[in-house]
C-alpha cells in the first residue's frame, strides 16, 4: 500500500532536519581534510583511540560475563528467590553512569563513606579508584543489567528440549552450554554486548568524573579551549564514524522471533544445585548487589545525610529540579507528536520507503549525545545564531537522540495492528482516517506513551547535550550532579543525584525492562 | 519371553507438578526389539513418562530399570548423558546452529565417525542429499527425518519418540511413519512411541499401553486392545464406539438396539462399534437414516430409532445411503463393560 503524500513529505522533512547534524559535522571534516596529516601524526589520536577501545573491550567483555552468568543461573538453575535477585541485578540500570561514577569516586574522596568505615579500623590511607579502572568497573556495574535483560529473556524463549537433546546424546553439563546454548544466543549476544559499546563509547558523565581520557572526554576539554577548534571536529567526526559502524553492526544481529514450538509447552525444570554451589551462588549475587546497588545508595545517603546535618536545604537544587522537569516534559510532548506520523508510515505502510525510515531512525540512537550537541552549537553559531543557546536548540538537540525511543514504544504495539485489520476496516467501508482513529490509533496509543515517558526520563537525565546547549542561566539535575561532583562538592551533588534517582528509578525500571524484552 | 530380554522396566512411577499430579502409577514393561506404544488423551501424561524415562526429570516415586539394573529409583539417577537413551522430540529439538551432519553426527565419538557410522545413518535415512542443509532450510518431514537418525545414530538401547508425526500433514506422516517403522524393525531397535492417534498406535506398535489420568489402564497387542478393551475408556480411546445403557438380569441385556448377552448383571453399558452394525435398505425398516458422511474408504452412516436416538454404522461405500432412508439393522459383536456410575 502507498502512503499518502503528505505523510511522506511530512516525515521526509522531520527527518532531514534530524540528520543534519550529521551532515554538517560531516562537512565540515571534509573541509579541513588538509589539515589532517597534523593531526594523524600525533600520538594524541592514537592514545584517545585506543583508550576509548580498551574501555570499550573491557566494559563488554565484564558485562557480558556478568550478564551471562546471572541470566544462566536465574533462568536454568533453582536458587532460592530468583524473582527477587533479578528485579536486584537489574535495578542499577537505573544509575545514570555520572551517578554512579560520583559515588565511588566521592566514597574515596577525603571525607567520602570509605574513609570514614576504614578510619575506624584504623586504615589512614587508602587509594582511591580512577582513570581506566575506575571507569571499567563504574560503567561494568551499570551496563551489565542490558545484557543480562536481553540475554535472560532470549533464554527463557529457547527450547529447553534442544538441551534435553544433547544430554540425552551423552554431553554433560557444560559442555551443553558451550555446544548447544551460548550458541543458539549469538544474536541476543552480539546485540546486547554491542548496546554496552555504544553505551561506552558515548558516555561522558563517568569517564569525565573518573578523569580517564577517552573521545568523548577529549571532545569536552578541546570545546572548552575553543569551539571552533579542528580538534573538536576531528574527534566528534571519529566518534560518529564508530558509533556508526557499531550500530549497522548491531542492526544486522537484531533479535528473530523464537521459532514456534508444538504440542503442549513445557515449564522449564531448573537443575539443582549442592548445597556448596547454592552458597558460592549467592555469595555471588551478595557481591554484584553490594557493588552496583548498596554502596551507591549508601554513599549517596551518607552524602545527603551529612549536607543536611550541616544545613544543605532542597532550595540550592531546586533550580535544576524545575530546569530537568520543564525540559522533559517539553521534549516528551514533541516527540509523540512527532512519532506518531513517523510510526504509522513505518509500520502501516510496508514500502522500500518505510523500511528507510525505520533505519534513519535507529541510526539517530546509536549517536553520541555530546558530537550531537557539538554539531548543534556550530549548526546554531554558523547559520542560524537566532536559536544559539536557546531552550529551542536544547529541545531540538535532545529530540534527535530521543525520537527513536518515541517511534520504538509505538512501533512495537503497532505489530499488533496487521495489515488484514487495516484491509478489513476498508472493507466494511470506513475511509482511511476513519479507520486510523478506531483501529490504529486505539491499538498504539498505549505503546507511544510509554515511549513519550522514556523520552521524558532520558531527557531529565541528559548530562553531555545539556552541559554544551543549555541557555545561560539554565540548568538540570544532571549538570547540577556532574558540575557539583566535579568540584569535589558531594554533598551537592548527592542532594541531586538523590532526587533524580527517587523521581525516575521506577518508572525507568519498568519501562526500561518492558523494551528491552519486548 | 525370556526376562533378561526385557530393556525398560517401570515400577509404580509417580511424577506431580506442583501437586497437580501427572503419573500416579505408571507400570511399563519394553521388550527388546518391539514397539511398544504409550496411548493416551493430551494431559494424560505420557510425554512426562517418556522424559522420566529418558532422564530429563526425576519421578516422585517408583522404579525404572534399564536391562535389570536401576536408572531410577528413590537412591538412584543415572543422568540421561549416561542413560543410552535415544530422543525423539515432539518439535525435533533439532540444534538449530549446526547442519544437518553436525546434529547427526553430535552424538558420536571420533572413532564413530571415523569407522564411518555418520554416513551409515545418513544412508539410511536417506539424507545425503542434505548432510550440508541447516534445519530451518528442511521441510517439517525431512527434519523428522534428521531427528531420528541423530537418535538413532549412537545406537541406544531404546529410542523413545514423543508425537513423532502429529506436526505433519496427514499424507506426510503416513509415508513417514512407515518409514521409521521399517527402520527401526530392520535396525531390530527398540522404541516406545508416544501418541494420541489410535490408528498410529495400532498400526505400527507390538504392544499398546492406554493411558489415562496418569495410570496404565490396559496393556496388550493392538489386536486385543480393539477387540477386549478393559473398559469404556480403553474402547473410546481406540475406536469410536456408541455406547447404550442397559441392565442386565440373568446374562441377557435389553437396549435400544436389541438385546444382548452379557457376562455380567446389574447396570452396565454395551459398547458397539460403528463397523459391527450393518445397515440395509428397507422401505418397511424400523430406523431413520439421518445424515451420511463419505470417506472414500467407506462410509459413516448415523441414523435414529423411533425414539430419536442417534447411532453411528460404518460400511463399505458401495450402497449409497441418503437422508431420510427407511432401514434394518444387523449388529454382529457387542463388548460389555459394568457401568461407571
Amino acid at each position: 500500500m502507498k502512503a499518502p503524500k503528505p505523510l511522506v513529505i511530512t516525515n521526509t522533512f522531520i527527518l532531514l532536519i534530524f540528520l543534519m547534524p550529521i551532515f554538517y559535522m560531516f562537512w565540515r571534516f571534509a573541509n579541513f581534510s588538509k589539515n589532517l596529516t597534523n593531526f594523524l601524526q600525533s600520538w594524541d589520536v592514537f592514545t584517545l583511540l585506543l583508550n576509548t577501545l580498551l574501555l570499550f573491550i573491557a566494559v563488554v567483555l565484564t558485562s557480558l560475563f556478568l550478564g551471562l552468568l546471572i541470566s544462566i543461573l536465574i533462568v536454568r538453575y533453582e536458587i532460592p528467590a530468583p524473582k527477587l535477585l533479578f528485579t536486584l541485578t537489574i535495578l542499577p540500570l537505573v544509575i545514570p553512569s555520572y551517578i554512579g561514577a560520583l559515588t565511588y569516586v566521592s566514597a574515596f574522596s577525603p571525607r567520602g563513606l570509605f574513609v570514614d568505615i576504614f578510619s575506624r579500623f584504623g586504615i589512614y590511607e587508602i587509594s582511591g579508584i580512577d582513570g581506566f579502572i575506575g571507569s571499567w568497573i563504574v560503567l561494568t556495574l551499570f551496563t551489565y543489567p542490558y545484557v543480562q535483560l536481553i540475554c535472560s529473556s532470549a533464554l527463557r524463549n529457547l527450547d529447553s528440549t534442544v538441551e534435553d537433546a544433547a544430554r540425552s546424546l551423552g554431553v554433560k553439563k557444560i559442555k551443553m552450554y558451550s555446544s548447544v546454548v551460548l550458541p543458539r544466543l549469538k544474536k541476543p549476544i552480539i546485540y546486547s554486548s554491542l548496546l554496552v559499546g555504544l553505551y561506552v563509547i558515548s558516555d561522558f558523565g563517568a569517564v569525565s568524573l573518573m578523569k580517564y581520557g577517552t573521545l568523548t572526554k577529549a571532545i569536552y576539554s578541546y570545546y572548552t579551549i575553543n569551539i571552533n577548534g579542528d580538534p573538536v571536529v576531528f574527534y566528534s567526526t571519529l566518534l560518529i564514524f564508530i558509533a556508526l559502524i557499531i550500530s549497522f553492526v548491531q542492526r544486522g544481529s537484531a533479535l528473530s522471533r523464537s521459532a514456534k514450538v508444538f504440542g503442549t509447552p513445557r515449564e522449564v525444570v531448573k537443575a539443582k544445585l549442592s548445597y556448596r554451589n547454592k552458597f558460592l551462588v549467592l555469595v555471588f549475587f551478595a557481591l554484584v548487589i553490594l557493588f552496583s546497588l548498596v554502596i551507591p545508595i549508601s554513599v549517596l545517603s551518607y552524602w545527603l545525610i551529612r549536607g543536611m546535618s550541616q544545613g544543605n536545604t532542597v532550595n540550592n537544587v531546586l533550580p535544576g529540579v524545575i530546569g530537568s522537569l520543564t525540559a522533559a516534559t517539553v521534549t516528551s510532548i514533541f516527540a509523540m507528536i512527532i512519532a506518531t506520523p513517523i510510526v504509522v508510515m513505518i509500520s502501516q505502510y510496508q514500502s522500500k520507503f518505510g523500511e528507510l525510515f525505520e533505519k534513519v531512525t535507529l541510526t539517530l540512537y546509536g549517536l553520541p549525545h555530546i558530537a550531537v550537541g557539538i554539531s548543534m552549537l556550530f549548526i546554531t553559531i554558523k547559520i542560524v545564531p537566532a536559536i544559539y543557546q536557546t531552550f529551542t536548540t536544547l529541545i531540538i538537540s535532545y529530540l534527535i537522540v530521543f525520537l527513536p525511543q518515541a517511534v520504538g514504544g509505538g512501533q512495537a504495539s503497532m505489530e499488533q495492528v496487521k495489515l488484514s485489520y487495516i484491509e478489513a476496516s476498508y472493507g466494511l467501508g470506513f475511509s482511511k482516517m476513519e479507520t486510523f482513529i478506531k483501529i490504529t490509533f486505539p491499538l498504539i496509543y498505549k505503546g507511544l506513551l510509554a515511549g513519550t515517558a522514556l523520552v521524558f526520563l532520558s531527557t531529565m537525565k541528559e548530562l553531555p547535550q545539556t552541559l554544551l546547549l543549555r541557555p545561560t542561566g539554565f540548568s538540570t539535575m544532571a549538570v547540577d550532579i556532574w558540575s557539583n561532583a566535579s568540584e569535589a562538592l558531594f554533598t551537592q551533588a548527592a542532594f541531586s543525584a538523590f532526587i533524580l534517582l527517587a523521581i525516575s528509578a521506577v518508572p525507568t525500571y519498568i519501562l526500561s525492562t518492558r523494551n528491552l524484552t519486548n | 519371553m525370556a526376562f533378561e530380554n526385557l530393556i525398560i522396566r517401570a515400577r509404580s512411577v509417580t511424577k506431580s507438578y506442583n501437586g497437580e499430579t501427572v503419573l500416579s502409577d505408571f507400570n511399563l514393561d519394553v521388550w527388546n526389539g518391539s514397539i511398544v506404544g504409550v496411548l493416551g488423551m493430551s494431559g494424560s501424561g505420557k510425554t512426562t513418562a517418556l522424559r522420566l524415562i529418558a532422564g530429563f526429570e526425576k519421578p516422585d516415586s517408583g522404579l525404572i530399570e534399564m536391562r535389570n539394573e536401576i536408572i531410577s529409583s528413590d537412591e538412584v539417577f543415572v543422568p540421561p548423558e549416561d542413560r543410552n537413551v535415544g530422543m525423539v522430540f515432539q518439535d525435533y529439538a533439532l540444534f538449530p546452529h549446526l547442519d544437518v551432519e553436525k546434529n547427526i553426527s553430535f552424538g558420536l565419538s571420533k572413532n564413530e565417525i571415523n569407522e564411518g557410522r555418520l554416513e551409515e545413518v545418513l544412508a539410511m535415512c536417506n539424507l545425503e542429499n542434505y548432510k550440508n542443509k541447516f534445519p530451518q532450510e528442511l521441510s517439517g518431514g525431512q527434519q523428522q527425518r534428521v531427528a531420528l537418525a541423530r537418535a538413532i545414530a549412537p545406537n541406544p538401547e531404546v529410542i523413545l519418540l514423543d508425537e513423532p508425526f502429529t506436526s505433519l500433514d496427514a499424507h506426510m506422516a503416513r509415508e513417514l511413519r512407515d518409514e521409521v517403522v521399517y527402520l527401526l524393525r530392520k535396525t531390530e531397535t527398540t522404541a516406545i512411541i508416544v501418541t494420541h492417534d489410535q490408528e498410529e498406535a495400532l498400526s505400527v506398535c507390538d504392544v499398546v499401553s492406554v493411558l489415562e489420568n496418569g495410570k496404565v489402564i490396559q496393556s496388550a497387542t493392538p489386536q486385543e486392545i480393539y477387540l477386549n478393551p478393559v473398559s469404556q475408556t480403553v474402547a473410546h480411546s481406540v475406536g469410536d464406539p456408541n455406547i447404550l445403557k442397559g441392565y442386565s438380569v440373568n446374562g441377557r441385556v435389553e437396549t435400544s438396539l436389541g438385546t444382548f448377552v452379557s457376562a455380567y448383571d446389574g447396570a452396565l453399558d454395551v459398547s458397539i462399534r460403528p463397523e459391527c452394525i450393518e445397515l440395509t435398505l428397507d422401505s418397511d425398516g424400523s430406523y431413520l437414516v439421518k445424515e451420511c458422511t463419505f470417506y472414500g474408504h467407506d462410509q459413516v452412516i448415523s441414523f435414529q430409532n423411533s425414539k430419536g436416538e442417534v447411532f453411528r454404522a460404518r460400511s463399505l461405500p458401495n450402497t449409497i445411503f441418503e437422508s431420510g432412508d427407511k432401514v434394518n439393522i444387523n449388529i454382529s459383536e457387542v463388548t460389555t463393560f459394568p457401568s461407571k456410575a
